[in-house]
């Protein structure tokens, strides 16, 4: 069964290169019962392995701007970091709402402007 | 180049929060326009390495990984990572653009309903400890 969903989030973070961990996290803590926050480490380091691999594979789909590259990597290290601090802060249940009605409601805007 | 800006601010604290930081740039850059559905996805792909690669780093370090676990899933995580992008190459841009809303739609509301569910089930767990 992990080999299927494996290969199953695999396609998933091929094909929409987001939320693909969201699926491997609810089947390691919900169906394997594992611990939540080592299952979160796990998810990390198996997708930023694979996304190496699909990342060869968009290269050839995306034409990619070296500027916009380097602009997105230093912010993304640096508000990572602060990302990190606010998560101990708050509890996770109250972050899982808010990113859930985020991700929701964008979408609904995403849909409505085609 | 501004929005891009505010928009990859706004995604990083997300995704350092662990709260899906990804579907919301690839969502917020492609509603205001500044990338195609796939650019955005390929940016966030690479945004997420150089995130992802740092922090495992640090959790093997700290020992937060189960490395048996880790190689068992690997390899049918990659083997479908390439599934995923042959798909990719060969997808019209409009059905990728539909999958991912109903792929999306999926998250969100799993996401509200599972966090709403452990809100509550806290919540009584709190009262029976009151009586």
């Amino acid at each position: 069964m992990i080999y299927l969903i494996g290969v199953i989030v695999g396609i998933l973070n091929g094909l929409f290169s987001s939320g693909s961990g969201q699926v491997l996290v609810f089947y390691l803590v919900f169906i394997k019962k594992l611990e939540t926050h080592k299952v979160r480490a796990l998810s990390v380091a198996t997708l930023s392995i694979a996304s190496i691999i699909a990342i060869f594979g968009y290269n050839k789909v995306v034409e990619y701007d070296i500027k916009n590259i380097i602009t997105l990597l230093i912010i993304s290290s640096i508000t990572g970091i602060i990302g990190t601090k606010l998560m101990k802060k708050i509890p996770s249940d109250i972050l899982n709402l808010i990113s859930g009605i985020l991700i929701l409601l964008l979408t609904i805007i995403k849909i409505i402007k085609g | 180049m501004f929005s891009l800006i505010i928009i990859a601010i706004v995604s990083g604290i997300i995704a350092g929060m662990g709260i899906g930081g990804g579907s919301i740039f690839i969502l917020l850059t492609t509603i205001f326009g500044i990338f195609s559905q796939q650019q955005a996805q390929g940016y966030n792909l690479i945004m997420f390495i150089t995130v992802g690669v740092v922090a495992t780093i640090f959790n093997i370090i700290k020992k937060n990984i189960d490395i048996k676990m880790l190689l068992k899933i690997i390899i049918p995580v990659c083997i479908g990572s390439i599934i995923g992008i042959n798909i990719l190459k060969k997808i019209d841009q409009n059905i990728l653009k539909n999958f991912f809303y109903v792929f999306m739609v999926i998250i969100g509301l799993y996401e509200i309903f599972s966090s709403l569910k452990n809100m509550i089930k806290a919540k009584n767990n709190k009262m029976k400890g009151v009586e």
